[in-house]
């Protein structure tokens, strides 16, 4: 691997765990006593999905997916296209 | 044909299908009221070979399953699988179906519509995603939070019973998450109920009609 890819993989790694705490940060307003279904994958509580969040979990890159993309399609004026 | 019938499945294995369970009485409500005569596979019923026995007895014209998924299933009390993709799909030939369950427009849904001559179909191409509330789990139809999930998805049978197009269906579902999710976003609400529009959102963009 030469340095150039070496630094680029770093930048992603970099991206994705600003994602990730990014996500964790949102997860937290949730209220405790709200509960989150994935599909058939399980019920969780909260602090559950933090968790699948911090153990990069199917689940938890789902919920990282879900803020993202949310976040992405509010930057690009998604919500206006539905005036 | 008889075109006053609708087919039901929701089982209630887990947190998740009860949810559905409960929240799909108010659309047999509507039917009811309509004059449907209700083919209703509730609970251990929805099963494959009650399923079956339904379709081959029964002709309905509208059919909303209610349970997990993925993209070539739709499952039943247990996970059992009740309809699958190229096995036996054709049981909803000239049928509108509404799929709530996760993923099954992606591939079954698809497979219905350009094979199967199913007359269209409204579903998910991702997970369906449900928050409730956990003091509300003995009372699913009082949770205010599922109720942000649950009540656009309703409103695509409501209103397919009601006489109107899958189209209008599925445009007057996808009007009220937008609703939703506004009224969520403006400063009247908390930010506890803020935290839920990526989830509506999701679900939102996840919900396709194929036809």
């Amino acid at each position: 691997m030469n340095k150039k890819t070496k630094k680029i993989l770093n930048e992603e790694e970099l991206i994705q765990e600003d994602m990730k705490l990014l996500a964790i940060e949102r997860l937290k307003s949730i209220p405790s006593n709200y509960q989150i279904s994935v599909g058939g994958d399980g019920s969780f509580s909260r602090d559950e999905a933090i968790e699948n969040v911090k153990n990069d979990s199917e689940i938890g890159k789902e919920l990282i997916d879900v803020q993202i993309e949310f976040l992405r399609d509010m930057a690009q004026g998604e919500l206006y296209k539905y005036e | 044909m008889n075109d006053s019938s609708i087919l039901i499945t929701r089982p209630n294995h887990d947190r998740p299908t009860n949810y559905l369970f409960y929240w799909s009485k108010p659309v047999i409500k509507t039917a009811e009221d309509r004059g449907f005569s209700i083919l209703d596979l509730k609970g251990k019923k929805a099963n494959k070979k009650a399923l079956t026995s339904y379709f081959k007895r029964h002709k309905p014209k509208i059919v909303f399953f209610n349970g997990h998924g993925n993209i070539d299933v739709i499952t039943g009390i247990d996970n059992q699988i009740l309809i699958k993709a190229n096995d036996n799909d054709d049981l909803l030939a000239d049928k509108i179906i509404y799929a709530r369950s996760c993923k099954s427009a992606k591939m079954l849904g698809e497979n219905c519509v350009r094979n199967k001559k199913v007359i269209a179909y409204i579903g998910y191409i991702n997970d369906f995603i449900l928050l409730n509330d956990s003091e509300k789990v003995t009372k699913p139809l009082k949770d205010k939070i599922a109720s942000y999930f649950l009540e656009p998805s309703n409103l695509v049978v409501k209103t397919l019973i009601k006489g109107n197009s899958p189209k209008e269906a599925y445009d007057r579902s996808q009007k009220e998450s937008i609703r939703k999710i506004k009224h969520l976003l403006s400063p009247k609400t908390s930010k506890e109920e803020k935290s839920l529009v990526p989830y509506l959102w999701r679900n939102m963009k996840a919900q396709v009609l194929i036809n």
